[in-house]
């Protein structure tokens, strides 16, 4: 008896610490290559957060200059039991084409572990169970890879820690203007693990005082720069939570660009898990 | 006095054309700035959709098979954060029955919506945890299948496109209470109370995609001498509550395997027809055509889906699913000649895999398997519904789709291939293009081939090329 009692007030504390959320760690000067990139996994995937939520514009730019615009609603829990890293909701909004196209992604906290995706496609009026995109894939028509977008996890990548750097600036496709230009950076070098990934390395330049990864470099097998990935980063919020609220990423091999900014952010807004399960697809409208 | 009387004979289809189609692209034009741009504020949303499809047979591409236009009106509104509703309305209308003269003696079926098939779904949806109803005219799809309809057997199908078009648009909704309980996270009961009934719907003889009954039985009552009058009676299920279909599933996800178990007890969506000789009134001889929709069937379901996370297999997708119906009505006579009904317990099985190769590659198979424990009735053959062929112990087919895409996801090209053991087999592959945000455009071909009376077979000369496009706002 007094061990389940036990049981039911670790499960009660749990609950709370998961609903309240995680104290942002920050990066330390002593800390290896891989404990920067697990605060930067932690900062990508809001995993401090109990929930996330964030209504983007997503601008695909072609090589004539052409644009194309996409509105989306993503929605993520951090879940940490049963297995479960966390679950992520992303839905279409507009245009109205490919408006309540919806992805729901369960993913697991074995790194070895293949997330589990469905789909619900307006035109089956059906949620499907899908084999996820390979990590190589560009996805939803951006620049971005899906292991960019989605899947990407620490335990993918050998790290090198290439030491701290002043950060030149980067220069924005969209409005020419230069951003963090001098910002103190940790350089870390990551190398794939996986057989056949399509890039060679990457660089990552995480900020100093708080490990935001504000640029991606992109090599290929011949070490030659092939893409760029740059964020901006804000605090959101009562915990003040960093948060990406712009990207901007370029192939400079086939000049396409995206963009895509964060219109509304929310964190720890009390969002059910019950809204990341088969049946809260199935109950799709569109 | 007609308005085309003083045309050419072929210039007045032509002209009849024009007046169906050319109000159509005129209303769009003119609402389109600025009552026509969609809107979406949050809380509420209205988008339109205008679909243009001209397709011609493969062998004679000035013979055309359709000319479709369709106006589509799609809207939701959030009452508050338990309440919301949407809206569909769809109308169309395919010119092909005044251009092409082969088609000009058919029912005109296709040409446009009937009844209130135009009310595509309407409802209100209520959701507070654990409880979700939503109640209205809808569709609920079940099963894990793509383009076979096993499991899937809420609502009853519109074939007047051969099932060529989206399953969201061949399904035909139905008003119903749809009432869910999700008793843990990922297990969910839902029950379906659906007190109205429709029968499946098709082309008649002389439309363009025409299955085989219709056809015999056209064929058959041309026959018939001119002095005898052709009646038909048809008897629905009564429309009440008392009377109402209902459906059950279980879903669950345990340990990665997405589980159902369905069950659904309601009227057959076929009928079950007759046709008898009478003297009416004792006098006027009449043939007696008697379709009655009132056949009671249970269905016994059940599906899962599995990924494969780890391992060699890893990435892998598994699906499958069952289905039992009890009291399934068939035809029996000979040679496609329909001389009683039967009905039997009948079996369907659709097992799936799924995989992305090549990154960006989607590769899709599924064997279907159809099995029924009789061929025969009384001596005679009993008959496979879409076909009246004498049905056959066992009917295996395979279904295998690819699709890809290039340039940013705005170039999609797919494949889908149907073959059975027979030699019957459809081939569909198509192309779209995003033109721009509002705009894609896409062509495709459907070829079919196989013996006459069967599947695919019996669309053999309906092999049919077509170009289109779809702008919504």
């Amino acid at each position: 008896m007094k061990n389940i009692l036990y049981a039911l007030l670790f499960l009660a504390v749990a609950d709370v610490l998961n609903t309240a959320g995680a104290e942002v760690l920050q990066p330390k000067e002593d800390m290896t290559a891989e404990q920067l990139m697990s605060l930067w996994y932690d900062i990508e995937y809001t995993r401090f957060a109990r929930d996330y939520k964030n209504y983007n514009t997503f601008i695909l730019i072609d090589r004539n200059g052409s644009h194309r615009e996409r509105k989306a609603f993503r929605s993520r829990i951090t879940v940490q039991r049963n297995g479960f890293d966390y679950k992520d909701f992303a839905v279409f909004l507009s245009p109205a084409s490919i408006k309540g196209v919806a992805m729901l992604t369960w993913v697991y906290r074995d790194p070895q572990k293949e997330r589990e995706q469905w789909f619900y496609l307006p035109s089956m009026k059906k949620a499907r169970r899908s084999s996820p995109a390979e990590d190589d894939d560009n996805t939803m028509g951006t620049v971005l890879t899906v292991e960019e977008m989605s899947s990407w996890r620490p335990e993918h990548e050998r790290y090198q820690l290439l030491g701290v750097r002043n950060y030149s600036g980067y220069v924005s496709f969209m409005d020419g203007k230069k951003y963090e230009e001098g910002r103190i950076c940790f350089l870390v070098e990551a190398f794939p693990k996986r057989q056949r990934a399509l890039h060679a390395k990457r660089r990552y330049w995480l900020r100093k005082d708080d490990g935001c990864c504000i640029l991606v470099e992109v090599f290929d097998h011949s070490d030659k720069l092939f893409k760029t990935i740059f964020r901006q980063f804000d605090k959101l919020g009562e915990k003040r939570y960093p948060a990406v609220v712009y990207l901007e990423a370029q192939d400079l091999r086939t000049s396409e660009k995206t963009v895509i900014r964060g219109d509304k952010i929310m964190f720890d807004s009390g969002i059910d898990e019950s809204q990341f399960t088969i049946e809260y697809l199935q109950r799709s409208q569109w | 006095m007609h308005c085309f009387s003083n045309l050419h004979p072929m210039e007045a289809p032509i002209a009849q054309f024009k007046i169906k189609i050319l109000p159509l692209i005129f209303l769009v034009a003119v609402a389109l700035p600025p009552a026509a741009f969609g809107w979406d504020n949050g809380r509420g949303s209205l988008h339109w959709y205008w679909n243009t499809e001209i397709g011609s047979h493969t062998d004679d591409l000035s013979d055309l098979m359709k000319a479709y236009n369709s106006l589509q009106v799609k809207g939701t509104y959030v009452l508050s954060s338990t309440i919301s509703c949407f809206a569909t309305i769809k109308k169309f209308y395919d010119s092909v029955y005044d251009i092409a003269g082969e088609y000009r003696a058919g029912s005109h079926k296709t040409a446009k919506d009937t009844g209130t098939m135009w009310l595509r779904e309407v409802f209100l949806d209520y959701d507070h945890k654990p409880l979700f109803v939503r109640i209205g005219k809808q569709q609920v799809v079940w099963g894990s299948s793509d383009g076979v309809r096993a499991l899937d057997s809420i609502n009853p199908g519109d074939s007047r496109y051969a099932y060529l078009d989206d399953a969201a648009d061949y399904r035909i909704p139905l008003w119903m209470l749809r009432l869910e309980a999700s008793m843990k996270t990922d297990a969910t009961l839902q029950v379906l109370v659906i007190p109205d009934y429709e029968p499946h719907y098709s082309a008649d003889a002389g439309d363009v995609f025409v299955f085989r009954p219709a056809k015999l039985s056209a064929k058959r009552l041309e026959g018939l001498p001119s002095f005898i009058t052709v009646k038909e009676k048809r008897r629905y299920p009564p429309s009440s509550l008392h009377n109402s279909t209902v459906a059950l599933r279980w879903q669950q996800v345990l340990e990665g395997w997405e589980i159902t178990l369905n069950y659904k007890y309601g009227y057959e969506f076929y009928p079950q027809a007759q046709g008898g000789f009478k003297l009416r009134d004792g006098r006027i001889p009449t043939v007696l055509l008697e379709k009655d929709f009132r056949k009671h069937i249970n269905i016994f379901g059940a599906s899962f889906t599995k990924a494969i996370p780890t391992g060699a297999l890893r990435g892998f997708t598994f699906r499958g699913e069952f289905l039992c119906t009890r009291g399934k009505p068939y035809p029996y006579g000979k040679q496609g000649s329909v001389v009683g009904n039967t009905s039997m317990t009948a079996y369907a099985a659709i097992l799936g895999l799924d995989k992305i190769f090549f990154t960006d590659t989607l590769i899709s198979m599924q064997l279907v398997q159809f099995l029924h424990p009789r061929t025969t009735c009384k001596g005679q053959d009993i008959f496979y519904l879409p076909t009246f062929a004498p049905l056959r112990r066992s009917e295996t087919m395979m279904t295998f789709r690819v699709s890809t895409d290039f340039f940013a996801e705005r170039l999609k090209p797919e494949m889908l291939v149907i073959g059975d053991e027979h030699r019957d087999w459809r081939l569909s592959p198509k192309i779209s293009y995003e033109v721009n945000n509002h705009l894609w455009v896409y062509a495709g071909l459907h070829l079919f081939s196989g013996p006459r009376d069967s599947f695919y077979g019996q669309f053999k000369d309906d092999k049919m090329i077509y170009v289109g496009q779809t702008m919504s706002f």
